[in-house]
């Protein structure tokens, strides 16, 4: 018996190999295994131009490069940065100059080598001309004049995608699926992407990934009710239908923040007490839970709780009583007999159905203060305004990245970089910077979408960047309500695309 | 090629004799073998406990000696109400140490408001300090930890889990190395690095590669087993339906702590090229089951969960031959990546890993499963 025992030891990892091929799966294999195969279909309801990462990019062209090119690092799910092209990183002269070491072995869809020169081509347009980048075999050098501590926090979100620039003018990349198919001016438009088969990380699980874009949301909502759009766009109000009738649905940590910011040199919003009563009056619990039905939560500080760990410090309460008073006091310092002062100007995205909805909501808590503002689309060429909407995403779930990309988007430039990473710097830099209420933050917005009952593994990052590469689909039969998570033909690969 | 796919028949046959020798086996004497040891993993107290005394000690150097303070600790964070409570009587003792007085509301000179708090990267604790018109704000932040979680009595198996690793490198697989008594000497894991797998310990004291660049995945898979001072590493790659398998097969030698033998890699065909997968119980279809135990006079499986990598996942034994739960499911909180086969050992055969992907800190973890006989 001992040795009949000593043979099967000998014979276990083979026995592991045996079982697998018996039984048609891993033999040691947990939860369920992604399935390949399948087309996914995607509704969006922005509108996506162009794929070509050298252009300003909005979050739903974004969301579509990332399907045919990478970056060279990325965020994982704790929020920490990890290689994607770039096996690793370093940097000399006071962060004045990054080396990114890239991978071997990768190609393009083009079947063209990965190099540091084709990489650095591609950065350099995106990047700008405040940068040098250049490359070397595997080696990419970018460097600036100025200190970049957070250059890798920045390369791993937005447009910074590594691509190649075939001869005909066509862009190929190293991501997991090609363009197949490309219609911007349709109505909607439309986006085929089919699988990268010889992907350096892996081929996708789906085949195919056909997206509808620039979709009315009443069509969006209609497709996903009857099973024709696998990821819906849906608008938080469509959501909340959605989950109510007991569809999947996902949505982001809070992501974007919406906010107030003054133009300060205005006479009208010049006094920092008229500015410091408009914060108090805005009444942000019902802006997070009735205007974006849920979709949002009351915001003091400028990042979420999530990304900050703080948060909770800055007051989100209303109250129009102390506004009341500020605004007295602002009054009471006119001259006697000056006219009333103008109504404010806030503008805000033409484009934008829910800012203009939340505008519309704090011009009503600002007349109950006793403050005049009229809302308006911005128009070019019209007149300036005195305030404006602004929608920031916040991109990078690292909590110093992401406070100095927000002060560069508002236009923060009055407050020195925190001394160091810990929570304890990052507050008093968020705190000067909201000190003079020049900028007031109203909510911040997760990031939404419904499910179709087959979609599986859909785990993108708590920052709402979507992972299509690891969503497989199941079949009809497994596709039953509770087999699915509570959350919520193949066409010849295109050697590149044209975007 | 194919020198395990010319041992296949014999291998299966080896299979079955294994399970029938394996089911001969007394179950008292399994009974006495269940008990785990190991290396435990940290546990969420100890950790907590330094930097709560180094916040109080930030507090205390901002308020005079003798002051009477109040304080009040929120918990706002993913951190259990347990833990919660153990930071509030260490906070307090603390305060006291240095030298503060603390006191009931009402009679205090001074109150002390701590909030658990805690963002993408860990806990921010954040001290709010009033002292009559003096108000400070200090934070801190404080590194993730992992509890260990308790585990669920059951039926006529008891399952037991102990967490034996936990980190943010992606685990594919685990074994144990085992001296003759049976005493662990080390855990071996098997981490990816992209397009490299690395065998390492849980103390982190060596790395070694494995000589080959492993072909990029999305699914990656591998299964490690030990015997005899060596562990074998089989990597599986799929190249999707109808495909088959690559399998790369390494043998490391634990005590020499290097690689003894890498075959060059084998390619499997598909399933059906063998046999049609057996009208077997539920846990065989899809899920795919998978390891072997013995309790009573019954042969079990262990096997997770239907769900997909979203959601958390548990662990049951049942029958072999019948859907029958022979105990309580274990928990856990993600997905379970992989079981690892156990051993074909008579003495080993109650325990194997299960690594995990957990879904609340993004940690891969390793578990050991322990079966012992319930009443």
């Amino acid at each position: 018996m001992r040795s009949i025992a000593s043979r099967l030891r000998a014979g276990t990892s083979a026995a592991a190999v045996v079982l697998t091929l018996i039984f048609g799966v891993a033999a040691a294999r947990a939860s369920t295994r992604p399935k390949v195969g399948g087309t996914l279909r995607v509704e969006l309801s922005a509108r996506v131009a162009t794929l070509d990462p050298r252009l300003p990019a909005a979050l739903a062209q974004e969301r579509l490069d990332a399907l045919l090119f990478d970056r060279l690092v990325r965020f994982n799910e704790r929020g920490t940065l990890e290689g994607v092209l770039a096996a690793s990183w370093k940097s000399e002269e006071q962060d004045k100059r990054w080396h990114f070491q890239l991978r071997p072995n990768i190609k393009f869809s083009d079947g063209t080598p990965l190099t540091a020169d084709i990489a650095a081509q591609a950065l350099a347009p995106i990047l700008g001309t405040s940068f040098q980048v250049s490359g070397s075999s595997l080696d990419l050098v970018i460097e600036s004049a100025q200190p970049m501590p957070d250059l890798p926090e920045r390369l791993a979100t937005g447009h910074n995608f590594i691509f190649h620039v075939a001869a005909d003018g066509s862009l190929a990349g190293t991501g997991p699926f090609t363009l197949n198919e490309w219609i911007p001016d349709g109505a909607p438009g439309r986006a085929i992407f089919v699988e990268n088969a010889d992907c350096w990380a892996g081929r996708p699980f789906v085949d195919r990934i056909e997206v509808s874009f620039g979709v009315e949301p009443q069509r969006i909502e209609a497709d996903f009710e009857f099973g024709l759009a696998d990821v819906a766009d849906l608008a938080p109000a469509d959501l909340r239908r959605a989950s109510q009738r007991g569809a999947r649905t996902w949505s982001s940590k809070p992501v974007e923040l919406l906010a107030l910011v003054f133009d300060s040199q205005r006479p009208g919003v010049r006094d920092v007490r008229l500015r410091e009563a408009i914060a108090l009056a805005v009444d942000r619990s019902t802006l997070a839970n009735v205007v974006l039905q849920r979709q949002a939560v009351a915001a003091g500080g400028l990042l979420p709780q999530w990304i900050s760990g703080y948060e909770f410090l800055f007051p989100t309460a209303m109250d129009t009583g102390g506004a009341l008073s500020l605004v007295q006091s602002v009054n009471s310092a006119r001259a006697p007999g000056s006219p009333a002062p103008a109504p404010l100007i806030l503008v805000y995205d033409a484009s934008d159905a829910e800012a203009r909805a939340v505008a519309e909501r704090v011009a009503v808590n600002l007349h109950d203060a006793g403050i005049a503002m009229q809302t308006q689309p911005a128009k070019p060429g019209a007149a300036p305004a005195d305030v404006r909407l602004v929608r920031v995403r916040i991109t990078l779930p690292e909590p110093r990245a992401a406070l100095l990309q927000t002060f560069v988007v508002l236009g923060i430039t009055n407050v020195p970089s925190p001394s160091d990473n810990g929570p304890e710097a990052l507050y008093a830099a968020e705190r000067s910077a909201l000190a003079d209420a020049r900028v007031i933050p109203l909510v911040h917005e997760m990031e939404s979408c419904g499910l179709g009952a087959t979609v599986r593994d859909w785990m993108p990052l708590d920052s709402g960047e979507w992972r299509l590469d690891d969503v497989w689909l199941a079949q009809n039969a497994d596709a039953s309500p509770a087999a699915a998570p509570a959350a919520a033909p193949t066409s010849p690969a295109a050697t590149g695309g044209q975007p | 090629m194919p020198r395990i796919r010319r041992k296949l028949p014999r291998i299966f046959a080896s299979l079955l004799v294994a399970l029938f020798i394996s089911s001969l086996h007394a179950p008292q004497a399994r009974a006495a073998q269940a008990q785990s040891q190991g290396t435990p993993a940290p546990t969420q107290k100890s950790a907590l406990d330094a930097p709560a005394r180094e916040l109080v000690r930030r507090i205390a150097a901002s308020l005079p000696v003798g002051t009477r303070v109040t304080i009040e600790v929120r918990n706002q964070s993913s951190l259990s109400e347990d833990d919660a409570s153990a930071l509030r009587a260490t906070m307090a003792g603390e305060l006291s140490a240095r030298g503060l007085r603390t006191a009931g509301e009402g009679s205090a000179a001074a109150s002390v408001t701590v909030t658990l708090s805690e963002n993408v990267q860990g806990y921010v604790w954040v001290a709010q300090i009033l002292d009559g018109d003096d108000s400070a704000v200090l934070l801190q932040s404080v590194p993730r930890e992992n509890a260990v979680a308790a585990a669920p009595e059951s039926k006529k198996i008891v399952l037991r889990k102990e967490l034996l690793w936990s980190g943010p490198a992606h685990i594919l697989g685990a074994a144990e190395a085992r001296a003759p008594n049976g005493d662990t000497i080390d855990l071996f894991l098997l981490e990816l690095e992209t397009t490299t797998a690395v065998i390492t310990d849980s103390k982190d004291s060596f790395r070694t590669e494995l000589p080959f660049v492993v072909p990029g995945s999305r699914d990656p898979e591998a299964h490690l087993s030990f015997y005899d001072d060596r562990i074998t590493v089989d990597f599986f790659i799929r190249h999707g339906v109808g495909s088959g398998y690559d399998v790369d097969e390494c043998v490391f030698s634990t005590a020499g702590r290097e690689m003894a033998n890498c075959p060059e890699l084998r390619h499997f065909p598909p399933p059906d090229a063998f046999s049609e997968p057996p009208a077997g119980p539920s846990v065989l279809g899809d899920q795919g089951a998978l390891v072997l135990l013995l309790c009573l006079d019954t042969q079990a499986l262990l096997s997770s969960g239907r769900g997909d990598y979203t959601q958390s996942d548990s662990i049951a034994a049942e029958a072999i031959n019948k859907q029958d739960g022979l105990s309580s499911p274990v928990e856990f909180p993600g997905p379970v990546i992989n079981l690892e086969a156990a051993p074909l050992d008579q003495k080993f055969d109650e325990s194997t890993l299960a690594i995990v992907h957990n879904l609340k800190n993004g940690n891969y973890e390793v578990y050991r499963i322990t079966a012992a006989c319930g009443n």
